[in-house]
This record gives structure tokens, sequence and C-alpha cells, in this order.
């Protein structure tokens, strides 16, 4: 049966071939977009996406479509597990990808993830945790925090 | 799983706080991508992340979140730091809602003490958000502490909103503690056609609300704490939920003239004064047209009064009621619920919530004795009355369990009728009884255990029939 399947296949930056079922190639807005216009019949370049990135967001993608019968709750949880075991760079490059891919439910969750991280950070642990560069002059920042003095007004 | 699996399995875990990360990756991410994450956490964490670096400075102008200014658990905790700062917080909210970039708002949501002297800066925040096409506006005017003066009126929401076409994006309008006419809301409900929240609490000046319309979507209203309310005129063929509270209301008129998909009502009240129609005037009748009623949830401090004509609720599977104290001249009042019951043919669950029992109650001084007196009383009530078993009552709860007649009297009643029960549950609430003389305290516990013991068979003997009973003391 499987051989019967239209597979799509997909190039990435560093040579990398996957062949891919086009039941999950079209979880990608783009690669969907191709296929409708005729555009997916050779192998498709992915130019900014590494082989190991690209075979994470088809495992996803696989994901998606094997649980489409699951439970909302099911998704969800598999969704928390796949993201927990991404660390940072990984997840800044699945977020380019899933990007340029569209991708929208996994564009979805690792933004949601960045923005799980940042929850609850002062500006100093969110520079050390992304090892952002504080590029202000202490005068500049301190104008900053002045003119959101409301917002720094919390408790924990 | 042993220790060293359980460390294998723990190095998959990314720990985000263990920095292994050399390289700034996330200040590459395009501004929309960035916009959207900021927009995933509050306003005031994408306001502070604004001092993080260049990058991060303009991001939360076009946060796309909800606009949440809440001052309650800062600025209003502390009554003199309101009034030294207060005007520094409305012109810091102007300032934000100002500089905001995003095409749209979502939602705003304003949560501080204010009045009508900020009536200026309040209507350029409303009219900023909805000219952006917000979906859910809620002003909570809320006045700081128990204090209710104030240094001004109430600001009043008033028509001029409603003429902007962009309001038609609006689904949830919540105020509290603002000032809003009956007239002003039908404007809105007229020009929003999405509308499907109305809130309204502590509007002092609200008296006639008429939320009637063959097209409306509203499908949830609330109105509380109105104190001249007089009239509530609800034909809406999408309302879901309909939530009435409030104070002293003697001349209340609910009437729900058309509400086919009426599912949830709750109906609560806080009377220091006692008057004893309003509940079966304003109440049980407007109940007769809700056909689809499923849930009904009663609160009631003092005292429940008799219902007269108790209208049929052929769908009602929930009825909760809450009843505040109980005390001696009104001791048969629980009982006055049971017309609800009787009238519920299909409802499978009946949950009595006893809060506070002041002094005066008539509790079960004589044990054992007493309890088989109360059981005869009740057998004579269901015969004489011709009750009507009720079969598809599955769980009955009685919480805050005293131990007094009246109490007593229901748990014998629901006992005795309802008898497919799966679960009849009973927690008990030791009373506080000042009595000096211990010996007489002493004597009290005693009789009120034996009694407890006879109570307690009774589930026993109810649990023949194959239901489950807690007796929880």
């Amino acid at each position: 049966m499987a051989s019967t399947l239209k597979k799509i296949i997909l190039k990435s930056c560093d040579g990398k071939i996957l062949e891919v079922e086009e039941a999950v190639a079209v979880q990608s807005q783009m690669i969907k977009n191709m296929i409708e216009d005729d555009c997916a019949n050779e192998e498709i370049p992915l130019p900014d996406i590494t082989g190991e990135i690209l075979s994470m967001i088809i495992e996803y993608c696989k994901m998606h479509v094997d649980g489409e019968n699951n439970s909302n709750n099911e998704l969800i949880a598999r969704d928390a597990d796949f993201i927990t075991r991404v660390d940072l760079n990984t997840l800044y490059y699945l977020i380019v990808a899933a990007n340029f891919l569209n991708v929208k439910s996994l564009l979805d969750l690792t933004c949601q993830r960045v923005a799980d991280i940042i929850k609850g950070k002062s500006p100093e642990e969110i520079r050390l945790t992304f090892n952002i560069k504080n590029d202000f002059t202490p005068e500049e920042e301190e104008e900053i925090r002045k003119k959101n003095a409301w917002a720094f007004d919390y408790k924990d | 799983m042993s220790t060293v699996e359980k460390k294998k399995s723990r190095k998959h875990v990314y720990n985000p706080e263990f920095n292994d990360n050399p390289m700034d990756r996330i200040s590459e991410l395009p501004q929309e991508l960035l916009s959207q994450i900021l927009s995933s956490v509050s306003l005031e964490e994408a306001l502070r992340a604004s001092a993080v670096s260049h990058v991060f400075r303009d991001l939360w102008k076009f946060y796309t979140g909800c606009l949440n200014f809440d001052a309650s658990k800062t600025l209003m905790l502390d009554p003199e730091r309101l009034l030294k700062e207060r005007d520094g917080y409305v012109q810091w909210i102007t300032r934000v809602l100002t500089a905001h970039e995003a095409s749209t708002i979502d939602e705003l949501r304003v949560h501080c003490d204010l009045t009508g002297q900020y009536r200026r800066d309040i209507d350029r925040w409303i009219g900023i958000a909805i000219m952006k096409g917000v979906k859910g506006l809620e002003l909570d005017f809320t006045p700081c502490g128990s204090s209710h003066q104030r240094d001004g009126d109430y600001y009043r929401l008033g028509w001029k909103f409603c003429s902007l076409s962009e309001i038609k994006s609006l689904t949830s309008l919540r105020l509290k503690h603002v000032e809003v006419s009956g007239q002003v809301l039908e404007s809105f409900l007229s020009n929003c056609p999405l509308l499907e929240t109305l809130h309204v609490s502590h509007s002092k000046k609200l008296e006639n609300i008429n939320v009637c319309g063959s097209s409306l979507r509203l499908q949830h209203l609330h109105i509380s704490f109105c104190k001249c309310i007089k009239r509530i005129e609800v034909s809406a063929p999408n309302l879901v939920s309909f939530e009435y509270g409030g104070g002293r209301c003697m001349e209340l008129q609910i009437d729900l003239n058309y509400v086919p998909q009426l599912r949830d009502v709750s109906y609560w009240g806080q009377w220091d004064v006692t008057p004893l129609d309003i509940f079966c005037k304003a109440f049980p009748s407007c109940l007769a047209t809700c056909s689809q009623l499923v849930n009904l949830s009663i609160q009631v401090d003092f005292i429940v009064p008799q219902i007269r004509r108790c209208p049929t609720l052929p769908n009602l599977r929930y009825l909760t009621c809450e009843v505040g104290s109980i005390c001696h001249p009104y001791k048969e009042m629980l009982l006055n619920l049971l017309p609800l019951v009787a009238a519920s043919p299909l409802l499978h669950r009946f949950e009595v919530k006893l809060k506070t029992m002041e002094g005066g109650v008539d509790i079960l001084e004589r044990g054992s004795r007493e309890v088989k007196w109360l059981v005869e009383e009740v057998e004579k009530m269901i015969t004489c009355k011709r009750v009507e078993e009720m079969l598809s009552l599955r769980e009955v709860e009685i919480v805050g369990f005293l131990g007094s007649q009246v109490d007593t009297m229901l748990l014998i009643y629901m006992a005795r009728t309802a008898l497919n029960l799966d679960k009849i549950a009973v927690s008990h609430c030791r009373p506080n009884w000042n009595f000096n003389d211990s010996a007489r305290r002493q004597q009290i516990a005693d009789e009120l255990e034996e009694a407890f013991m006879f109570v307690h068979d009774l589930l026993l003997e109810c649990q023949t029939r194959g239901g489950l009973y807690f007796f929880d003391d």
C-alpha cells in the first residue's frame, strides 16, 4: 500500500535527501502550494534548513498526521514531549524553518516555547538565558525602566 | 524507575536555566516572530522585556495579546499610595496605548480604582481600542479597600462609542463599577452584532435593561449588584447562561421571554432584609419559559421563602442551593426547596450547601428519639402531599450538615424519595455553641452523637438499594 502513496522529495542545505509522504508534506503550507501549482514533481531544495532540522520537522508533521484521530489532550502531550527535548539553538532553527515552510502549528508551538522560557524572567535573566548582549548605555536602560516603571512594579 | 534510568531520561529534557547556548540566536529572528513570541507573555512582561536590548525595545508596540492593566496587586493594595500615584498610573496607560502600533487590539482590560475624574483618559483608551477593532473590553473600576467613598462620581460610559463603525468587532463587554444606562447597553447590543458576553455589575443607576432582538448573538448575560435595577427583560435566541445577583432588589422583575437555548441559570442574593416574596415573584415565574434549563444554581442568605406555582423544569439535571444561615423561626424553610426538586423530573444531582449557621437552630437534643419522630413527620408529609419517587436523582450532597431538625428532615426526605441514588454525601459541620454550662454542653454532644448514629443507620438502610453513602463527621 505504502508504495502507491505519492512521495515528495526534499533536499536539505547539507545535501540530505528525504522522501516524505504527501499527506505529511502538506502540513507545510509552502509545500502544499507547490504541489497545487504542480511544482513538486522534482526534488525541492530547502536552502536554509539542515538535514537534522528537516528530519525533526518531518517527525513532528508525521506525529500530527498519525495523531489526527487522537484526542486534543493527547496531541498537546505529544507536542509538549517533542518541544521539551529541544535545546535553545535547535529551537531557533526550528522557528526559522517552521516559518519558512509555513507549518503553522509548529511555529506556534516553538514560539510558545520561547515565550514560556521568557515568562517570569527579569531583563537580566532573559539576557543570560539567550546570551543577549546588553547594548544599552546605563542611561538608556534607566530611561526605559523609568518609562515603564509600572510594569516593573510587581511581586512574585 | 531505577535511579540510573532516571538520570538517563533527565538528560533528554533540556533545562533552559542551564546555559549551554553560547550564541544569541533569538535576536536574529524577524521582528514579527519576536513580536509573536512576546504576545504570548503578559503585557507587563512584554514591557519589561523592552529593557533587554535594542532589538527588544520596541517589540511590545506590536503586542497582540490582552492589553491588561491590572493595579489590583500593586497600586490598589495601599490606599495612600493609590491616592498619590494614581494620576501617574493613568498617564502611563494612556502613553502605552497611544504608543502601541499594532493595527489591532484583541482585548483591553483595565482594573483600577478609577472615577469619572479620569473621564478624558478612559474615553481615550476605549476610543483607541474600538478603533483597533477590540473584541474584549473589560473595565473594572472597583473602589480600593472596603471604603466605597470616592472623591468623584463613577465613570459613565456614554453613547458616543456606539457610533463608531469599528465597534462591531466587540464580542465581550464587562463593566464593573461603571455607570451605564439601559439605553446605552441596548445601543451596544444593537451596534455590536457579534456581542456574546455582557457583564454589568455595581452600576449604581441602571434601572431597566431590555435585551431583545431576534438577531442577537448574546450567549452570556450577567447582571449583579445594580441596586436600582427594576426590570430585566430578555428575548435572546442564543442566550445560554444568565446570572443575576444582588442586594436589595425589592421591585425587581425579571422577564425571560424568549430564551430557547438557556441552559444555565444562576441566581444569588444578599438580603439583609427579608423580602419574602422576591424570590418567588421574580424567579420561578421567569423560569417558566426556560424549558431547556439544565443547571440551576440558587444562593440565598437568611431564608428560603416558599415557592408558589413552581413551573415544570423538564430538562433540569443539576440543582445547587446555597443557603446562608438558617435559624429557628424558619426551621422548615429548607423543605421549601423541595418544590423545585419535585418540578424537575430528570434531576440528576441535588446539592445543598449550608453556609454559616447562627444560634437558635433546633439541634437534635433528644438523640435518636427525636430523629424517629422526624422520620414520622416526613413520612406523613410524603403521604399527604403524594410525593412521587424521584427515580432520576442519582446524587445528593449536603455540605455543612449540622444535625438540626430542618437539615435532618431534608436528609430523611431525600432518603425516602430518591430511590435510585448512586451517591449520597453528607459532610458535617461542627456548630459553635456558647453554652457556659459544661455539663449541658456534654449532654447535647452526647444526644447529637446518638442522633447521628441513627442518621448513619438510615443511610446504611439506603445502601441496600445499591448506593454509596458517606457520612463524614
